[in-house]
């Protein structure tokens, strides 16, 4: 299983988790703790409404005229938003975040990453912590590179963060079940910055052995769930 | 139309329209108030909350009740946006000013008289006005600008340690004033 952290080391980063902005790794490891915790979950969720409620605290403010208006006009229901113009802001985290679970993709830590760390907040006060799994992703040498959690649910998923930057380049993704089958998910192309990866998956969690990241038909990092 | 928000929202997923522009009414202010404080631009604000609606209104039908006020739910994706919009810019177009933020968020809005939870706002507002200024400062930069430990540490000029210390004393302190207890 991935490092365990200490109550009290968790503790320490819940601040960062609630506020959406803990580095990927230091979320893994607070979240895996998490999982396991139930007294330190109680902790992090009074944290977290902390946290939520000093956004109450912002002054409302009239935006200016026409905003309504043209606003109401973009969520008209009958074409469907996504084939709109986008606005003027380069919105390449929204793109990215278009390809969301389903495409299997990298996240960097954007306005979709924090979402996505708000959901698994979300995931852990629904489920209470009882769907989600966590297992350490290795290089071939043996050194931990990353975390992966799997959430069973509607969708389930399972969800990487590395710790260190992995090899750049492309890799195609193999779930291994426990029954011998052999999954193909989306590729993982790992860039410079990027953070974690993540893909729904078709199978009951408790029915993944492993997960391997391939390329040029060599396992480069695996997951074992015990 | 006084429906609640969830019911709102769940007509926005089926795509009604009226309520879509009642949702609208009700947050506006809150998002562009939000957007304009971290961005500090009337246009990117005006961006940024046009963009939280939209994304609002996509995840609709995804929404699930149990996760809490949907009013809490607008605020963070209005938030993270404003601050994707800030860091794309690479820079911010006013400069941070935690003193400022400060005092902003303890003014007493004439207007929180329509919203619920006024009291609650207020005791909370009381309870980070009671804070050292050093834990305040920290706490507003790094909630609402959503600046990492190390940023709040940069920008206060301490100790990465010394901004976690505060922070985490400071939301302490909050949760206790407001008698937010971890179970």
């Amino acid at each position: 299983m991935a490092e365990r952290l200490e109550c009290a080391e968790a503790r320490e980063l819940f601040p960062e988790l609630a506020a959406g902005v803990a580095a990927g790794d230091e979320r893994a490891r607070a979240l895996g703790h998490l999982s396991g915790c139930p007294a330190c979950r109680a902790e992090f969720a009074a944290t977290a409404e902390i946290v939520d409620e000093l956004l109450w605290l912002v002054p409302e403010h009239d935006p200016p005229a026409g905003f309504e208006s043209s606003l109401l006009a973009r969520l008209t229901p009958a074409v469907p938003p996504r084939r709109r113009p986008r606005p003027r802001l380069l919105w390449a985290a929204s793109i990215a975040a278009a390809a969301a679970l389903a495409a299997g993709t990298v996240w960097w830590q954007t306005a979709d990453d924090r979402e996505l760390a708000s959901d698994y907040r979300h995931t852990l006060a629904v489920a209470h912590g009882r769907g989600l799994s966590a297992a350490p992703l290795l290089l071939a040498g043996g050194a931990e590179t990353g975390t992966i959690f799997a959430y069973q649910g509607s969708p389930s998923w399972i969800y990487v963060t590395f710790r260190s930057a992995p090899p750049q380049g492309r890799y195609d993704v193999r779930l291994l079940t426990r029954d011998g089958r052999r999954l193909a998910l989306r590729p993982f192309t790992a860039r410079p910055g990027g953070s974690a990866w993540g893909s729904t998956v078709q199978v009951p969690i408790r029915q993944i052995q492993k997960l391997e990241f391939i390329r040029s038909n060599v396992p480069i990092m695996t997951a074992s769930f015990g | 139309m006084n429906l609640s928000d969830d019911s709102l929202l769940a007509g926005m997923a089926m795509g009604d329209g009226a309520a879509a522009a009642a949702f609208v009414r009700r947050y506006q202010p809150r998002v562009y108030g939000l957007a304009l404080t971290i961005v500090g631009s009337t246009a990117v604000a005006e961006e940024v909350a046009q963009e939280a609606f939209l994304r609002i209104w996509r995840s609709a039908t995804a929404y699930d009740a149990r996760r809490g006020q949907v009013g809490t739910w607008v605020l963070t994706i209005t938030r993270n946006l404003a601050i994707d919009a800030l860091r794309l810019r690479g820079n911010h177009e006013q400069p941070i000013e935690p003193q400022a933020l400060m005092e902003t968020l303890l003014s007493r809005e004439e207007r929180e008289s329509r919203s619920t939870h006024v009291e609650d706002r207020e005791q909370l507002r009381s309870a980070l006005r009671a804070l050292p200024p050093e834990q305040g400062r920290l706490i507003v930069l790094f909630v609402v600008y959503g600046l990492t430990a190390q940023e709040t540490a940069d920008l206060e000029g301490v100790p990465l340690g010394t901004a976690k210390t505060r922070i985490r004393r400071g939301i302490a302190k909050l949760r206790e004033a407001l008698g937010v207890s971890g179970g």
